[in-house]
């Protein structure tokens, strides 16, 4: 039987050794693999080898996708920023398409790097759109619209829609229940909106619009819930709430 | 059906006008919160049989078996505050195995039952979820199933099945017995004992991941004599050898690290079948583990020294009362009112938390040993061999599983890892020891 040079396990008619990937010194040696041959093929694709790229693992292409953007973002940067020093004489127009760059190139280095970094993403992709903003004051003279009601706004809609997707994740079975917490959300966020704005505008809360948008979307929130918990589930009642 | 109270935690099986349904047991409740496609939490024993499978015949039986261990044949429901099982009214199918076993088959999907048969070619395949059996009870019902598919065919299997040998075996003619679906956790509860020794954290292996959905299977065969006279001369028992092996490799791995890991403890949990210690004739969960563990900031150990600190801490734990501990953490948590009132998606939550506690974050892996298999003299012709594969883990990427069969030990390793290093090393250190290894990768021939 044919036995692997290196392991020195048995390894029958494989034509690699299954643990190191050694070629089988019993198959004939003038057998060489043609381009594309099906098991030079897997064996490169299950040792790491060459050919790795026609199993990209996910991790792989999120990579590949983010080093794209970065380098995109970088030349058009450049460029942008040089076309306004060379026009203008100084920085001036082109802040603002540096910084979206920078705020989208920080969203995608959070989704499509930070795999093992759960923390440093949530925490990047939730300063991201306020430090954004922030800028965005800074360059147009004005940073008290940014910091009084862009970024209350930003923050405040962030922690909804984290919230909703939390529940929506932690959801084992998903159907109406979605459309529930979405519209929840939905609510919250604008009795959100129109309190800042109010502080902002009034200097004091005057709820309006928005009171009417959550008294119409909770109780229609509140029954699909019922009708996904309770309704569209056939159960003895007994087993339901068993202790 | 009245259950005295005393009885309630024991006796998982209720009916009601909808039919029968069935609590799940005190290993069983934490899965369906940990488990996923990937991480799917359904180990597989398979069998290659001398002929070709007749799939008419072999649903016929899957039929037969399922009717005799109706509590088997169950999907997954979710009350308020704990998960059910509720009977199937209908009778599982077969279905065509695939190259990559226990993947894509989330239990905690609605109408997914429980387990699951597959067949292709020579071979036999049954997959079941933790959450409702252990790797014996998976067993006995592989064997019976095995038995009324060869009794279909008109093959007798020359001994009485059901007793001696044979005894995890049944007859598709007996009705079940209660104290087939027991809770044996719940059974043998001690009261209220000291906790378990708290465990550290161990060290995992970081690799890149296979192709969602791929779990590669790496069968490493070996002479059972061989093995035995190794075990022997060094006076320890196969599983310790097999343990210091799997711990031999992990260590090589550790410093084979071009930075230091942080976590410096490497963990091989090893399961024990309970059913060893305490009298029940359960097919559900009835097992617990120990864990092998080597600190390795206090340098490489000699493999001699690994497989005498194998066996010293085997022995150590490896008794009733140190087992007992466990039981009363575990069962003890369950009983607790606050517990019970607690709304499942709460008790999710803590479950994650606890698993990650005290389950995978423990252990760097696990080899996990069934044991020598007996089938009744006629059948013996009839099968060529038995496989016992473990379940995936996301978190340990590697384990392996042992089975013996006739006068093979056949040792299994399932993987979500890209890397075969674990394994390489594992079967060199077996080959180092002058035992003659055969090694085939699934992936690699399918």
């Amino acid at each position: 039987m044919p036995y692997c040079p290196d392991c020195g396990v048995e390894i029958g008619n494989a034509a690699v050794c299954p643990l190191c990937g050694a070629r089988n010194p019993k198959i004939d040696a003038s057998h060489e693999p043609e381009c594309g041959d099906k098991t030079d093929a897997r064996h490169s694709d299950f040792f790491g080898e060459a050919g790795a790229a026609e199993a990209l693992t996910p991790k792989e292409k999120r990579k590949i996708s983010w080093e794209v953007v970065t380098v995109a973002f970088v030349i058009a940067s450049l460029v942008i920023t040089a076309i306004n020093i060379l026009i203008v004489g100084r920085l001036s127009w082109s802040l603002y398409p540096v910084s979206s760059f920078l705020f989208i190139w920080t969203m995608a280095t959070a989704f499509l790097v930070l795999d093992n970094r759960p923390r440093l993403r949530y925490t990047l992709a939730a300063l991201d759109a306020p430090l954004f903003l922030l800028a965005l004051g800074v360059f147009t003279s004005d940073i008290s619209w940014a910091w009084k009601l862009a970024v209350p706004i930003a923050l405040f809609t962030e922690l909804v829609a984290f919230s909703v997707v939390l529940q929506i994740r932690n959801a084992k079975r998903k159907g109406l229940n979605v459309f529930a917490f979405l519209l929840i959300g939905a609510a919250i966020g604008c009795v959100g909106i129109e309190i800042f704005v109010d502080l902002f505008v009034l200097g004091k809360i005057r709820m309006g619009w928005s009171a009417i948008t959550a008294i119409a979307l909770i109780p229609i929130a509140v029954f699909f819930l019922y009708l996904h918990y309770r309704v569209a589930k056939t159960t003895n009642l007994h087993r339901l709430f068993k202790l | 059906m009245v259950i005295d109270k005393s009885q309630r935690f024991i006796h998982t099986k209720q009916v009601d006008e909808s039919g029968a349904w069935y609590s799940l047991d005190n290993a069983g409740i934490i899965m369906p919160a940990v488990t996923d496609a990937i991480s799917s939490g359904l180990f597989r024993i398979e069998v290659t049989l001398a002929e070709p499978v007749d799939e008419i015949i072999l649903n016929r039986a899957l039929a037969d078996t399922s009717n005799r261990f109706p509590y088997f044949n169950v999907v997954l429901k979710r009350g308020f505050f704990w998960y059910y099982f509720d009977q199937c009214q209908t009778s599982p199918q077969a279905c065509e195995d695939e190259s990559s076993p226990c993947q894509h088959c989330d239990t905690n999907r609605q109408g997914t039952r429980m387990f699951r048969v597959r067949s292709t070619g020579h071979r036999i395949a049954a997959e079941f979820s933790h959450s409702l059996t252990d790797g014996s009870g998976g067993m006995s019902f592989m064997k019976t199933l095995l038995a009324r598919y060869f009794a279909l065919l008109g093959i007798e299997p020359g001994a009485t099945i059901g007793e001696g040998d044979y005894a995890d075996i049944l007859s598709v003619d007996d009705q079940p017995d209660r104290e087939e679906y027991e809770d044996g956790y719940q059974k043998y509860f001690p009261g209220k004992l000291p906790l378990p020794e708290p465990n550290p954290h161990a060290w995992h292996l970081r690799e890149p991941r296979l192709p969602e959905g791929r779990y590669r299977i790496l069968t490493g065969r070996l002479k059972l004599d061989e093995v035995l006279a190794e075990a022997k001369r060094r006076n320890v028992t196969i599983t310790e050898l097999l343990g210091a092996v799997y711990l031999d490799a992990l260590q090589s791995l550790w410093f084979s690290k071009p930075r230091k890991p942080r976590k410096h403890f490497i963990s091989v949990e090893i399961p024990v079948n309970l059913r060893n210690f305490f009298k029940t004739k359960t097919n559900r969960n009835f097992s617990l583990f120990i864990l092998l563990r080597e600190n390795m900031q206090l340098g490489t150990r000699g493999f001699d020294e690994l497989v005498k600190r194998a066996h010293y801490q085997m022995r150590l734990e490896n008794d009733p009362r140190s087992l007992a501990r466990q039981i009363s953490r575990n069962a003890g948590g369950t009983r607790n009112f606050f517990v019970r009132i607690t709304p499942l998606f709460v008790k999710n939550v803590a479950a994650r938390i606890l698993f990650a506690k005290l389950g995978e974050n423990m252990l760097s892996g696990f080899i996990s040993n069934l044991g020598a298999q007996r089938m009744p003299p006629g059948l013996l012709p009839h099968i060529d061999s038995f496989t016992f594969i473990p379940a995936p883990s996301k978190t340990t990427l590697t384990n392996a599983s042992v089975i013996s069969w006739k006068d093979e030990l056949i040792v299994t390793f399932g993987s979500l890892a890209h890397s075969r290093e674990l394994e390489k090393l594992f079967f060199r250190r077996l080959r180092g020891l002058g035992l003659a290894v055969s090694v085939r990768c699934r992936d690699d021939e399918e």
